[in-house]
């Protein structure tokens, strides 16, 4: 017990320099853990967004593509899919329940999305968790909308509160919907998927809100068609930008999706929500590779220096070492106690860097959450993790054998005389 | 120390030699063939008026083919089970239900906890073109409640052992396929 004391107080010692290289140590090690956790987060985070659901039908485009534009709100749609297509799809017997998705406008930077009552039914993440309404109910009402909770955190609205829908990715309300407004009839509660982010109308709120741009562009002030006259219109939607759905057997996915994907009447896509997932995977996957080699080159680097740092002071304690073969230590001693200085600067190194990850973890959560939609899980070291840290204390005390097989044969020079 | 006299030490290894080789034996060692359950069954499935299911065949084939075309009546869904020559139930070997083997093939994911797949299609290929049709129902496993080492890519093979179940899957639509509950999988290195 005696060398692990020794290097404690030979290292407090010099506390100076065995605090710098401990935080390089941990700064390090906060790096590696770090890149990890915001990648399984990431693609925990991806998972969790929309489970329960066999297929999502655009129009067609790329597998991934559908996926980001339809479930994630990133991109847009090429085209949209004919509403006598989407009843086709609907009436196919295979079918137990189909949600419509009509994409295409905005309010004060967040996605508007057209869909039916039973979206709050069907949709469902993080395993087999439903929506839920913290306050309100869905839409009744042609004009009622119903904001997810990080709207309605961001832009302090309440059930009843009016606004307005601008026309396309609109952050600045240049384009606006302003003669139609919305009322919030319901607040979705905090799920941490991009429903948050979103403000759901029905699809003939959509049909009802466009009645006047079948130009594409916005009528003249004062030519708007009155709302009371729209109320009255037949709002049957013309298209869809997307569709959900649902099946009564898993098993006959396949036959349902070559059915969508060979449609005659239209050019269609039908994916599997995990297989599109797993494909945004792989393009990510070569960058991921690259931040986890950069990390562990810093990791590399950080113990390097702890290792130079060590050979250097090693000159300036060879009486050091002289003294405590006089009291008795043998030349293994000595080499024992440099190996266990340096393991021990990488273990509290080690320690301190997971500490300070922690810390990180959950002040930049709620910052990361609301600026990417990212919802970091906060999770005790996985195995793997536990392996990495064990890995790092290791090569620690193995680089440690440098400067102590220097100190070793400087002992056996200079046995208790130091001859400088 | 004292040394384990040879005679305890061999009829033990003997017996749990023994033990684990009749374990293994338990486990049916299945390919993708043996879930079907005669050469008839790998036909289309044909109704009675002599018309072909849609997507039982490629539209590749009916295209290139105008008898082939006569037969496929596009968009019309599969109605009763009555109408088929041959039950759908009938594709299935139903002796194996219960049974507890492993099969080699390919992840579908449908459902995930966190990075685990939990719920996914077994299928015998990966990525296959599509000149001709997805797998047939009797080639098609759904696996849900399983757990295991989730593969890198979805073009690595997994090796699935579980209880395979021949279960009605869509009661009013009189479909039948396999199941398995509970499975463990684990993908499988390149040779």
């Amino acid at each position: 017990m005696i060398i692990p004391r020794l290097s404690l107080k030979s290292l407090w010692n010099r506390r100076g320099m065995a605090f710098l290289t401990i935080i390089a140590v941990a700064v390090s090690v906060m790096l590696l853990l770090g890149v990890e956790k915001v990648r399984t987060g990431a693609r925990a985070s991806f998972t969790d967004t929309i489970s329960a659901t066999d297929l999502i039908i655009g129009a067609r485009s790329g597998g991934v593509q559908l996926l980001l534009y339809s479930v994630f709100r990133i991109g847009d749609a090429t085209n949209n899919v004919s509403w006598q297509s989407y009843q086709d799809i609907a009436a196919q017997p295979q079918v137990e329940w189909i949600v419509p998705l009509a994409l295409g406008d905005s309010h004060e930077g967040f996605r508007v999305v057209g869909t039916s009552v039973e979206f709050f039914d069907r949709y469902h993440y993080r395993g087999d968790r439903p929506l839920t309404f913290a306050s309100g109910r869905a839409f009744s009402d042609l004009f009622d909308a119903v904001i997810g909770a990080d709207v309605a955190a961001r832009l302090g609205y309440e059930v009843g509160t009016q606004i307005i829908v601008s026309h396309g990715m609109d952050r600045l309300g240049i384009a606006q919907h302003d003669d139609k407004p919305f009322t919030v009839s319901g607040i979705l509660a905090k799920t941490g998927t991009p429903v948050d982010r979103s403000v759901h109308i029905s699809m003939e709120a959509i049909e009802a809100i466009h009645v006047d741009w079948r130009s594409g562009a916005p009528p003249r002030p004062g030519e708007e068609t009155p709302i009371a006259e729209v109320r009255a219109m037949d709002l049957t939607p013309g298209s869809v930008t997307a569709a959900l759905v649902g099946l009564k057997s898993r098993l006959g996915i396949f036959a349902l999706q070559r059915y969508v994907n060979e449609y005659r009447e239209e050019a269609l896509t039908a994916i599997l929500p995990g297989v599109a997932l797993f494909e945004l995977w792989g393009i990510l996957g070569a960058a991921e590779t690259a931040l986890i080699a950069v990390s562990a080159m810093v990791v590399a680097t950080a113990i390097l220096g702890m290792i130079t740092t060590i050979l250097s002071t090693l000159n300036e304690r060879r009486r050091e070492m002289a003294i405590l073969r006089a009291v008795g230590a043998r030349p293994m001693h000595i080499f024992g106690l440099l190996v266990a200085e340096a393991g021990l600067l990488a273990f509290i190194g080690t320690a301190l860097g997971v500490a300070l990850l922690y810390v990180a973890l959950l002040i930049l959560r709620p910052i990361v959450d609301a600026r990417f939609g990212l919802y970091l899980p906060i999770t005790a070291p996985t195995s793997r993790e536990w392996i990495v840290l064990g890995i790092v204390v290791l090569s620690g005390f193995i680089a440690g054998a440098i400067p102590a097989l220097r100190a070793y044969w400087n002992s056996l020079a200079d046995g208790i005389i130091v001859r400088t | 120390m004292k040394r384990l006299s040879y005679g305890p030490a061999r009829a033990l290894l003997a017996l749990s030699f023994g033990v684990a080789a009749s374990a293994q034996a338990a486990v049916l060692d299945l390919d993708w063939a043996g879930l079907i359950p005669s050469a008839a069954h790998q036909a289309p499935l044909e109704k009675r008026d002599g018309t072909l299911a849609f997507g039982e065949v490629s539209h590749f084939d009916v295209a290139a083919t105008p008898e082939l075309a006569a037969r496929v009546p596009w968009g019309a869904p599969p109605a009763n089970t009555e109408d088929w020559t041959q039950p759908p139930s009938s594709g299935f070997r139903t002796d194996l239900d219960g049974v507890e083997v492993t099969i080699k093939g390919f992840i579908t994911p449908l459902g995930f906890e966190g990075e685990q797949i939990t719920e996914f299609l077994l299928v015998p290929y990966f990525g296959a073109c599509v000149h001709v049709p997805p797998p047939p129902a009797n080639q098609i496993v759904l696996v849900t409640e399983a757990g295991g080492v989730m593969p890198d890519n979805l073009f690595d093979p997994v090796e699935v052992t579980g209880v395979l179940r021949v279960k009605v899957t869509a009661a009013d639509f009189g479909e039948v396929g396999y199941q398995m509950e509970g499975a463990a999988y684990r993908p499988l290195a390149a040779r």
